[in-house]
């Protein structure tokens, strides 16, 4: 039996739902890596 | 009538009413626990540039920004760039990323106060978007300002946008988006 899946929750014009499967593909690819400000900030916070 | 201050049961001229420059397209409220938010259908053939303002916007996570992606170009096909720095800090910062499949760090977005504004031109026309942002986060962790400029040389029709909280696996706490027309 397959464990059941928590995916996290999306916003469709205020709607509040789990992502769908594609969704949760799509924000995977979208947040996988950090911005490259946010390398780029912590780069600044390690240099003070 | 002396516009633009109506008196009670004025009538309404067209005149008058089509000299309004920003209109009202829509409020959203960014529900708490979302990690993206879609706003569909706000863009149209009604006007061709937008103002859109997000207020009182908070992240689980602190220090970190909002993407930006636009409904219907998904492609390599966004650049944006310019200046940010941080509270206390005289140092003004550049910021310009390679090209990628979106606006990577519209706006800021940390654990207590985000706010700010996105200039968005031609987004339902088919022709290239610009962008401009601006915006502040008042947190705990890092508060900073952001002041960038974008484009999208997608000439693809969108009618909407999405905002992800950009750190991995981090939700918004909530907020309020506004998104308004400029008369063309």
């Amino acid at each position: 039996m397959n464990e059941p899946t928590t995916r996290p929750l999306i916003s469709i014009d205020g709607a509040l739902r789990e992502m769908t499967e594609e969704e949760h593909a799509h924000y995977l690819h979208m947040t996988s890596e950090p911005s490259p400000l946010m390398v780029q900030q912590a780069g600044d916070h390690a240099d003070q | 009538m002396t516009f633009p201050s109506f008196n009670v049961s004025e009538v309404l001229t067209a005149s008058d009413m089509n000299a309004i420059g920003l209109w009202l397209v829509r409020t959203q409220t960014i529900p708490a626990g979302a990690s993206s938010v879609v706003v569909s259908s706000v863009f149209s053939a009604n006007f061709n540039n937008y103002k859109i303002v997000v207020s009182g916007v908070g992240s689980n996570v602190g220090g970190h920004s909002i993407k930006m992606q636009l409904n219907n170009s998904t492609g390599n096909t966004y650049n944006i760039g310019g200046v940010y720095g941080t509270f206390g800090s005289a140092s003004v910062l550049g910021y310009g990323p390679a090209v990628t499949d979106s606006w990577t760090d519209v706006l800021p977005l940390d654990t207590t106060e985000t706010a700010g504004t996105i200039e968005l031109y031609s987004p339902f026309l088919t022709r290239r978007t610009l962008m401009s942002s601006f915006g502040v986060r008042s947190g705990a962790v890092s508060p900073a300002w952001y002041w960038f400029h974008g484009q999208d040389t997608s000439t693809n029709s969108s009618t909407g946008f999405t905002f992800f909280s950009i750190a991995g696996g981090s939700t918004f706490t909530g907020g309020t988006i506004r998104v308004y027309g400029y008369r063309n």
